[in-house]
C-alpha cells in the first residue's frame, strides 16, 4: 500500500468510524438521559420513588452492561438486519454499539443526577414546582456538567467499542488496524491508525473536561 | 393563619419506627413572628415541613388559612406551597443560574406572566438591595447576599407565611444581624406571617414575638418570647435560654461566700433591693457581673452577685432576696470546685 492508498484508506475508514460512533453517541444521549433520568427519579423519596419501575429499568441497564461487548454484538445480530436491512457495514454495527453505550451512559447520568444537590430539589418543591419544573430547570440545569463528563466518557468508549464492532463487518478505523496492521503484517498502518486514536480520544477528553468546567458556576 | 391539630411524625425504619413529632398543637396568628427552638434532633425540621407538605404528618391536621392540607392531593398541595415561602441554611440556589434567573424560576413556576417577569424581579431584588446583582451566579455573592437572594425568591409569589429552617445559621454576626433586620421589616411591611427556627438565642430574642419550645418531638413550653426568656417554665427551657454569663475562673476562686445568679425584670431597679439587703441582714453583697437585655423591647436584667455573712444572716437575706426577682441561682460548691 502507498501513501496515497494509505491517506485513501484511513479517509474511508475515519468516515465509517465517524459514522458508527455517530449514530450510537446520538441515540445513546437521548435514551441515555431518558433512561438516566428514570433511574434516578424512581431511587429519589422527594421525586417519584418507584420500586417496581426503578428495579426494572436498573435489571435492564445492568444486564447490557454485564454482557460483554462481542457477544452482545453477535447477540443483537438478528436486530439488526431487523432494523437496518444488513449485518454489515457502519449503520449495522451502530445498533449494538448504541445499545451498550445507551446502558453505560444511562448509569452515568444517574449519577450526574444524584451529584445534584437535595436542598435545592426541596427548596423548588416548596415553591411549588412540579415534577417536569424539577427536571428542566433544576436537574438539567445543574447536572449539565456531569452530563457533559459522562457523554465525554462514553464517547470514549463507544471509539474503543467501535473497532471491536469494525472487524465483524462495521469497517472503521480499528478495522483497518486489524486487516493491514495485523494479518498483512504492515505495523506501520497499525501505528498510524493507533496514534490517530489516542489523539482523538485525547481531544475528546480535553475539550469535554474543558467544556463541564466552564459550565461549572460553582 | 396556622393550626396544627394533633400533629404525629413517625418515621418508619426496617427494624424501628421513630417519632419525629409528637402530638403536637399550636396556633400561630396572622402576621406574628413565630420561634421554633430545641435541640438538634428535636423534631423542629420536621414540624416545620408539615406547614408546606413536604412532609406528610402522620395522623393529626395541618390547618392553613382554613384549609386542612393533608387532605390535598399533589396538586392542591402545589397550589398551597405557592402561598408558602421558604428559606434555608444553605441557601439553595441554583448554581447555575444567575440571580435573576433564579427569581424568575420560582416566577415560573406560579406562571406568573412572562412579559412582566423581569420587571418583578428587579423589584424583588431591590427589596432586599442587591439590584445590581442580578447577572452574576450564586457562587460569587457573600453568605448573607445568598440568603437574600434566598428571601427575594421565596417573597416572589407573594406569600402570606415564609418559613425559615436555620436561615442565618451559617452566617457571621454581623450579617445575622443583616438578615434578621430585612426580615422584621418584611414582617413589618407585607404583613407576612413567619415561622423561623433556630438555636440562635441571640436571633430569637431580636427576633420572635411568640417561642415554642421542642424537645423530643413534643412541644414543653410555648409562650410570648418575653415570657420565654424571663420566666422559663421548664426544665429544659430554662437549660435553653439560660443567660451564659461567666465569670472567669479565678474570680471565682477568689470568691469569699456564695455565688448567685439573679434573674429579674429589668423594670424594676435592682439597686434598692441590693441595698436593703445588705443593710437589713447585715451581709455583704458584692456584684461580679450585671447586664440587661432587650426582649420586644422589654428588659429583662441578670446579676451575679456574691453574698457574706453569717449562714443564719444569709439564708434569711436569700429568702428576701427570692421574693424580690424572677429567679435565683446558686453556685454549688461542687461547681465552684469544677471551674
Ligand atoms: N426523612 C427522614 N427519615 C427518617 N428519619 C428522619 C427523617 N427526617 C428526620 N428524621 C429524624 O427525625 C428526628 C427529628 O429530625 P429533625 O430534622 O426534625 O430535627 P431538628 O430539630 O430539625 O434538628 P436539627 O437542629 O439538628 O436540625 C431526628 O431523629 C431525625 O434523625
Ligand atoms: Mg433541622
Amino acid at each position: 500500500m502507498n501513501t496515497s492508498e494509505l491517506i485513501e484508506a484511513l479517509w474511508v475508514a475515519s468516515r465509517e468510524t465517524l459514522q458508527m460512533v455517530g449514530i450510537a453517541i446520538v441515540f445513546a444521549i437521548i435514551a441515555g438521559l431518558i433512561l438516566g433520568l428514570i433511574l434516578y427519579i424512581t431511587s429519589t423519596p422527594l421525586l417519584y420513588k418507584n420500586k417496581i419501575i426503578n428495579v426494572i429499568a436498573g435489571f435492564f441497564v445492568n444486564v447490557i452492561r454485564s454482557i460483554p461487548f462481542v457477544i452482545l454484538l453477535v447477540l443483537l445480530v438478528p436486530v439488526t438486519s431487523m432494523l437496518v436491512g444488513t449485518t454489515i457495514g457502519p449503520k449495522a454495527a451502530a445498533v449494538p454499539l448504541t445499545v451498550a453505550s445507551i446502558a453505560f451512559l444511562a448509569r452515568l447520568i444517574e449519577g450526574a443526577f444524584a451529584e445534584v444537590d437535595k436542598g435545592v430539589i426541596e427548596a423548588s418543591l416548596a415553591m411549588g414546582a412540579g415534577v417536569k419544573d424539577i427536571i428542566c430547570d433544576v436537574l438539567l440545569v445543574e447536572a449539565l456538567p456531569g452530563i457533559i463528563r459522562a457523554i465525554t466518557v462514553t464517547l470514549i468508549s463507544i471509539i474503543g467499542f467501535s473497532a471491536m464492532a469494525g472487524t465483524v463487518g462495521g469497517g472503521g478505523i480499528g478495522d483497518l488496524a486489524i486487516r493491514f496492521g495485523y494479518y498483512r503484517y504492515q505495523t506501520d498502518v497499525m501505528f498510524i491508525t493507533v496514534i490517530l486514536l489516542v489523539v482523538v480520544v485525547q481531544l475528546i477528553q480535553i475539550s469535554g473536561e474543558k467544556l463541564a468546567n466552564v459550565l461549572t458556576k460553582k | 393563619m396556622i393550626t396544627l391539630q394533633n400533629v404525629n411524625v413517625t418515621f418508619k425504619h426496617k427494624t424501628s419506627e421513630l417519632a419525629a413529632v409528637k402530638d403536637v398543637s399550636l396556633h400561630i396568628a396572622k402576621g406574628e413572628i413565630f420561634g421554633i427552638v430545641g435541640g438538634s434532633g428535636a423534631g423542629k425540621s420536621t414540624l416545620v415541613r408539615t406547614l408546606n407538605g413536604l412532609q406528610k404528618p402522620t395522623s393529626g391536621e395541618v390547618i392553613i388559612d382554613g384549609e386542612d392540607i393533608t387532605k390535598l392531593k399533589s396538586s392542591g398541595i402545589r397550589e398551597v406551597r405557592k402561598k408558602i415561602g421558604m428559606i434555608f441554611q444553605h441557601f439553595n440556589l441554583i448554581s447555575r443560574k444567575t440571580v435573576g434567573k433564579n427569581i424568575e424560576f420560582a416566577l415560573k413556576v406560579q406562571n406568573y406572566p412572562k412579559d412582566k417577569r423581569d420587571e418583578r424581579v428587579k423589584a424583588l431584588l431591590a427589596l432586599v438591595g442587591l439590584e445590581d446583582k442580578k447577572d452574576v451566579y450564586p457562587a460569587s455573592l457573600s453568605g448573607g447576599q445568598k440568603q437574600r437572594v434566598g428571601i427575594a425568591r421565596a417573597l416572589a409569589a407573594n406569600p402570606k407565611i415564609l418559613l425559615c429552617d436555620e436561615a442565618t445559621s451559617a452566617l457571621d454576626v454581623h450579617t445575622t444581624e443583616e438578615i434578621v433586620d430585612i426580615l422584621k421589616d418584611i414582617n413589618r411591611k407585607l404583613g407576612i406571617t413567619i415561622v423561623f427556627i433556630t438555636h440562635q438565642l441571640e436571633v430569637a430574642k431580636e427576633l420572635f414575638h411568640k417561642v415554642a419550645v421542642m424537645s423530643d418531638g413534643k412541644i414543653i413550653e410555648i409562650n410570648e418570647a418575653y415570657e420565654i426568656f424571663a420566666n422559663p417554665k421548664d426544665a429544659v427551657t430554662k437549660n435553653l435560654v439560660k443567660s451564659n454569663v461567666t465569670i472567669p475562673s479565678q474570680i471565682i476562686k477568689d470568691t469569699k461566700g456564695k455565688i448567685l445568679t439573679l434573674t429579674y425584670k429589668g423594670e424594676k431597679s435592682i439597686e434598692p433591693v441590693i441595698a436593703y439587703t445588705n443593710k437589713k441582714y447585715n451581709v455583704v453583697l458584692n456584684i461580679l457581673h450585671g447586664k440587661i437585655e432587650y426582649i420586644q423591647y422589654k428588659p429583662i436584667g441578670t446579676l451575679v452577685v456574691s453574698i457574706e455573712g453569717s449562714e443564719e444572716q444569709v439564708s434569711e437575706a436569700l429568702l428576701y432576696l427570692k421574693a424580690n426577682v424572677e429567679e435565683i441561682e446558686v453556685l454549688e460548691d461542687k461547681e465552684r470546685e469544677a471551674v
